[in-house]
């Protein structure tokens, strides 16, 4: 395969030799067909994402950041590109295979909480373990631990709805970390949360990154997440657009301080320079 | 059919097609003054076309089951109207030999009348407008031999006709209908009815044998005419006869001068001709009230007896309907309930805008009403393909005896129509009414709605009604007493309920105020009966069929309470022993959670299954025990083979050990015979006084069987009796009376006022099933030979289990002084080998030939009457089967929604890695837990209401102590037919679930 530079793309093997990045993704286009009519959501997007990276996806409403997000962690097909997740290429997986993936080696969190409204919070929590064969003993006493770690220990036994905003994203957080993955994948995790709940949730979130070598990739809007993060990847009508490196540390108001300015944004992408390497070692 | 519960049908299909008139100028008033409310409501209808197919399937049961149950009554009617036409053609009145001038007639063949009354009835008719036909008429059953096939029957009649006459009865004629003419056909032959040449294979030329006074007669077959009373067939049971000139007949038979009946027609056919029976009697009447004879409007009686029996067969099945409506109903206010759930977000937008709460009620209404009206049609026209269904499986379980003719009139359809549409309608309306209370903010942000801790005072009100109905049915059923069983049990159910909304109100939690209610409802109405007579006295003794529609109610609504109430203790359970699920604990605590998470849904799904499987299982198991009671093989008393002899080919000095020998037969192997003779076929009779001076006695006689039982029966029958008079402690006691005592007489158990009986049945009043002890009860009858009355003393009641006794039995010596010259006697016979029996009957049957006896073993007998008796409870089953319907569409409706509900969380699964797999076993899981529950308590609430009721001596008498027998091939097939069509139903949407992808799920909002 080559690429638009000319230069012949590493099919994924190679690539994973090198275990550097977490997440490789070349020429990635999707398309969504309603009825007569096809939507390109992702336009030949190339991204990657070094292992303990914290990474900010930002851009406007309908630019393609969760799209993308969905693309690169497997929960959807994409229509035409490559992804390659630690090193195999998601296309080669079968639905299964991605299925185990994403239960042993990634974690979840949604702007709209996503919590089963059935379950309690130690029981939304161990649900990933359960389901990738943990004894159920451990299991619980993993979530319980999990449900410590982000302050809610005594608020195992309580379902979502008698949970705060905060309360809820921070047992998402649990139950994205329980199965200590390799990878979170955050949608909007500050979405449906006031500045206060945000910040909390932003702290723990790069806390973990930072304690536990944590790989996250954020998608969001707000300027202040993507500030708290080492990078910010931006996206505008399907495309990655520029991307910028950042303090890294959140605020006591939740917003982090941007360390370039409205012309970085115009830069060659850290993604595409990684990419370029990647393409010279081939 | 004319009538239900006594109630014109004319009448109902008015109320009910203006009650409709009025539920949809509702609708209307909406249409027209609410435009933009109609059309947002009747927008709804196309927009999910599955779920709109699904909805439909649901609400068109109600009406399915109400036209189905209508149809079955039409069915029986037409068929047994039929059978009247059939077998009377164009036969009105009969003239019959009467015992005592003016008294009632009595339906046996040595019976005659003289040429007297031929003269007065020819002299009404001369001057008559409405009789247009008058046939005297002598017949005889006489058996008879195809001399060719040697097929032969002996049950066979012979009929003399005035050939003259035949055209005023439409004319004796071929099946093709060519007229024969009787009078052509030359003495030595006879013309022989279809059904008789089917029989034994006989047409026109054939040689046949008849016996007459133990002589053989032979006899040519001039022609073979339709089936008709013109050619001798006067049953539908049996179409064997043949027919000759009444003078040759009546030459031969030494019988000259006299007749067996004259036979009467009116102007007009059908039902046409019976609007004037009642004109010709009063115009016969006067002028035979000199002669010996009675006049019987017999076509009239017949078809009155049809249309009660058919108007009691629809009575039955709309009160089995009711629970298969009752499960429909749950399930039309589930749907709604779904319906508003799903549109919650609009719902709140609609307010948010300015609409009305009213507004979405009639919104909802539009829309139910388009919904009702269009499953309407659907029920309508499938509850008549079902009747038609029906009607032919009937046809294969008892059209040997009886011909079922499918049929649903117009009538039945349009009231089926407008019942299930009205039900529907309301039941639509009260659920918009529940739907259109929601909080604006919380449905348009899709927030659940926090209960509200203000304590309404709609709570107050729905409580103090609930308890006042109740206390009044209550107040109602005692001052009734014994027939106010059902509003008794009703308001005792009731007032719990209303009691527990009280202590809601007064900040009671749930589970405690509702556990409490489940518990007491099943205490209530699982109390065995003698304790809750001790209880609740006299008002607990009574109660009908439709008790068992109450016990399945409440009985199910207190399990479900309890069941719902503590479903969190399942889930912990669950949890606790998670390990042993292994890699599925994942699905199977889902599958759990969901539906506790819900209580409502799972509730009403819970008590739809428990209903359907209640209803399926209680009937098959009491059917089953009822069978085992009432057609066991101690029917036949110790005897084996059953021997019936009419009086025109009687064995002389009734010695049929005797007349085997002489027939070359073997005997050897017979260990005993008796005597049962007849002495009349119906005979009227009055009981003049009672052991509870409270009974209320009816004034008219009834008709009953009477037959003696000689002293060689009761010497060597093994009968017993379930009740005793006083004076006779003990079974020896009162057959030593019946061979001592003159006059006195023993009933079979269905003679008892107290289990019930049929319309016109003579039953004998004042005392329980088997109580003892009671003062001997004194009957009136007419002798039939002297025509006096006389009376008889009933001393005992015969055990249940001897089902092939029948009507009242006296002494030998009573019965010979009643009729010296029995028209029929029975014989009894018992064999060294019992199970040769039924080889044993035929035999006899064949050396017996000559005289016409009809041999059955007690084995075939049983076996047949068990045949239809299992034809009917299959009919009954598989119309009961019809909720079943309701529950896997309810299923369907559940597990579609939940698709959609949970599609986002569906979403959230397949993220943190639930395989495909997993969603759809977490669906299957889901659906077998919530059905199993239900399918679980119903089948224990039926063997327990089954066990219950065998349990009680008063009603099974003296064997309902011995437990309950489970037909459990029957109850595992119910079971596993509910399971398996639930668990297909949810497949397909658990499929679709599976397969949304991931992203597309999370996307879905």
């Amino acid at each position: 395969m080559t690429t638009e530079t000319g230069m012949k793309m590493d099919t994924g093997n190679q690539a994973a030799s090198d275990g550097r990045y977490m997440i490789q993704a070349t020429r990635v286009v999707k398309e969504y067909t309603t009825g007569h009519a096809t939507i390109p959501a992702l336009k030949g997007v190339d991204f990657a994402v070094e292992r303990g990276e914290m990474v900010a996806v930002m851009g406007p409403s309908g630019c393609g950041k969760t799209t993308l997000l969905n693309c690169l962690s497997g929960l959807d097909d994409i229509t035409s590109g490559q992804v390659l997740l630690e090193g195999v290429d998601l296309a080669t997986q079968s639905d299964r295979q991605r299925t185990v993936s994403r239960a042993k080696r990634m974690g979840f969190i949604f702007q709209v909480y996503n919590l089963l409204p059935v379950l309690s919070a130690v029981e939304n929590v161990e649900l990933p373990l359960l389901v990738s064969g943990v004894k159920p003993k451990e299991a619980r006493s993993r979530a319980q631990a999990a449900l410590g770690q982000v302050g809610l220990a005594k608020w195992a036994g309580h379902r979502p709805a008698e949970l705060s905003g905060g309360q809820r994203q921070r047992v998402t957080i649990a139950r994205s970390l329980v199965n200590e993955p390799a990878i979170v994948w955050a949608d909007e995790p500050t979405g449906a949360l006031d500045s206060t709940n945000a910040t909390e949730i932003l702290n723990l979130m790069r806390t973990l990154n930072k304690e536990q070598g944590l790989t996250l990739v954020i998608v969001t809007h707000d300027p202040g997440v993507g500030a708290g993060c080492d990078r910010i990847v931006r996206m505008r009508d399907g495309e990655i657009v520029g991307e910028e490196k950042t303090s890294g540390e959140f605020g006591t108001d939740g917003l982090g301080t941007l360390h370039g300015t409205e012309d970085s944004v115009q830069m060659p992408s850290r993604t595409s320079q990684l990419t370029r390497e990647l393409y010279a070692r081939s | 059919m004319n009538e239900i519960f006594g109630i014109s049908m004319d009448a109902i299909m008015v109320t009910f097609v203006i009650m409709l008139v009025l539920c949809l100028s509702y609708t209307a008033w909406i249409a027209l003054r609410q435009r933009v409310v109609f059309r947002l409501g009747m927008r709804n209808i196309p927009r999910r076309k599955a779920q709109t197919a699904l909805i439909v399937v649901g609400l068109m049961l109600s009406t399915l089951i109400s036209t189905a149950a209508l149809g079955m009554g039409d069915t029986i009617d037409r068929s047994l109207s039929q059978s009247v036409y059939g077998v009377l053609g164009e036969v009105d009145e009969l003239v019959y030999p009467a015992v005592s001038p003016g008294g009632d007639a009595i339906t046996d063949t040595s019976a005659t009348l003289s040429a007297d009354a031929l003269g007065a009835v020819d002299a009404v008719a001369a001057t008559s407008s409405i009789i247009d036909g008058v046939m005297p008429a002598l017949y005889l059953p006489v058996p008879v031999v195809n001399d060719a096939s040697q097929l032969s029957t002996p049950e066979n009649l012979i009929v003399g006709i005035d050939p003259t006459r035949a055209d005023q009865f439409g004319g004796l004629r071929t099946p093709g209908g060519e007229v024969i003419d009787l009078a052509a056909v030359p003495s030595g032959q006879v013309v022989i009815s279809e059904g008789l040449s089917e029989e034994i294979d006989a047409a026109a030329g054939d040689q046949l044998t008849i016996y007459y006074a133990n002589q053989p007669v032979p006899l040519t077959v001039a022609a073979v005419a339709e089936n008709s009373p013109l050619s001798g067939v006067l049953n539908t049971s049996n179409q064997n006869g043949m027919v000759v000139r009444l003078d040759e007949l009546q030459r031969a038979t030494g019988m000259e001068g006299l007749l067996s009946f004259i036979a009467v027609s009116n102007v007009g056919n059908g039902d046409d001709s019976i609007g004037r029976t009642d004109d010709a009697v009063a115009e016969l009447e006067p002028a035979l009230s000199t002669q010996p004879v009675a006049v019987n409007p017999i076509k009239q009686d017949l078809r009155e007896q049809s249309a009660l029996i058919s108007s009691s067969l629809t009575g039955l099945f709309l009160v089995l309907g009711l629970f298969s409506i009752a499960v429909g109903v749950l399930l039309i206010v589930l749907i709604f309930s779904m319906l508003a759930a799903e549109r919650r977000a609009e719902m709140g937008m609609a307010r948010a805008v300015g609409q009305q709460r009213r507004h979405l009620i009639q919104q909802f209404i539009a829309e139910g009403s388009g919904y009702a009206l269009l499953s309407g049609l659907v029920g309508a026209a499938a509850g008549t393909l079902v009747i038609l269904g029906l009607a032919q499986i009937l046809k294969d379980a008892v059209g040997d005896f009886f011909d079922v003719q499918g049929f649903v009139s117009w009538r039945s359809i349009v009231v089926g129509y407008c019942l299930g549409v009205i039900m529907t309608f309301l039941a639509i309306v009260v659920a918009s009414f529940r739907a259109s209370r929601l909080n604006v903010v919380a449905a348009i942000r899709d927030l659940p709605d926090r209960e509200e801790a203000k304590r309404r005072k709609r709570t107050l009100v729905t409580a103090s009604l609930i308890t006042l109905v109740g206390v009044l049915l209550i107040a109602g059923g005692v001052s009734l007493g014994e027939s106010g069983t059902f509003l008794f049990y009703f308001g005792m159910s009731l007032v719990p309920l209303g009691l527990a909304t009280f202590a809601r109100w007064f900040g009671v939690p749930s589970r405690l105020a509702y556990s409490l209610v489940g518990l007491y409802l099943l205490l209530l109405w699982f109390l065995p009966a003698e304790q809750s007579r001790a209880v609740f006295g006299e008002v607990a003794t009574g109660g009908d069929f439709e008790m068992f529609f109450l016990i399945g109610i409440f009985s199910v609504a207190g399990t479900t309470m309890l069941i719902t109430q503590n479903l969190d203790i399942l889930l912990a359970l669950a949890s606790r022993i998670g390990s042993l699920f292994g890699s599925r604990l994942p699905a199977v605590r889902l599958a759990i959670a969901y539906p506790g998470a819900n209580v409502g849904r799972t509730g009403l799904t819970i008590a739809m299954f428990s209903l359907i499987v209640f209803s399926l299982v209680a009937f098959s198991t009491v059917s089953a025990n009822f069978s085992r009671i009432f057609i066991n093989s101690d029917a036949g008393a110790g005897y084996d083979v059953q021997v019936v002899v009419q009086q025109a080919n009687q064995i002389p000095d009734q010695d049929i050990v005797g007349a085997l020998n002489a027939a070359g037969a073997d005997t050897s192997d017979i260990t005993a015979v008796g005597t049962i003779p007849q002495v009349a076929a119906q005979a009227p009779m009055r009981q003049l006084d009672s052991p509870d001076p409270g009974t209320d006695l009816p004034d008219d006689s009834s008709l009953a069987p009477l037959a003696g039982f000689s002293d060689s029966w009761l010497e060597n029958a093994e009968v017993r009796f379930q009740a005793r008079a006083a004076g006779y402690p003990d079974d020896a006691a009162i057959i030593n009376a019946l061979r001592t005592e003159p006059d006195v007489a023993v009933v079979d158990a269905g003679s008892i006022g107290a289990n019930g009986g049929f319309p016109g049945q003579f039953l004998v009043r004042g005392f329980e099933a088997t109580e003892q002890g009671w003062n001997p009860i004194q009957v009136a009858f007419t002798d039939p030979t002297t025509g006096e009355s006389r009376t008889l003393r009933v001393i005992g009641v015969i055990d249940q289990d001897f089902s092939t006794l029948f009507g009242v039995y006296v002494g030998g010596g009573t019965a010979a002084t009643l009729a010296p010259e029995p028209n029929q006697v029975t014989y009894t016979i018992a064999l060294a080998d019992p199970d040769n029996a039924t080889d044993r009957a035929r035999e006899i049957g064949s050396a017996l030939l000559a005289n016409g006896a009809v041999a059955d073993s007690y084995d075939e007998i049983l076996e047949e009457n068990q045949g239809i008796f299992s034809g009917f409870l299959l009919l009954i089953q598989g119309f009961m089967g019809l909720g079943l319907i309701v529950g896997i569409a309810a299923v369907g409706v559940i597990a579609f929604r939940a698709v959609i509900e949970r599609r986002q969380q569906i979403g959230v699964l397949r993220a943190i890695g639930y395989a495909r797999s997993m969603v759809s076993l977490s669906f299957m899981i889901e659906t077998a837990f919530v059905v199993g529950l239900g399918v679980i308590s119903g089948t224990i609430l039926a063997l327990v209401t089954a066990w219950q009721l065998f349990q009680d001596p008063n009603f099974t008498g003296e064997t309902g102590a011995t437990g309950i027998v489970v037909p459990w091939g029957l109850v595992l097939v119910v079971l596993a037919i509910t399971f398996g069509f639930a668990m297909l139903m949810t497949w397909v949407p658990s499929r679709q679930a599976a397969s949304i992808r991931p992203a597309e799920a999370l996307r879905y909002e």
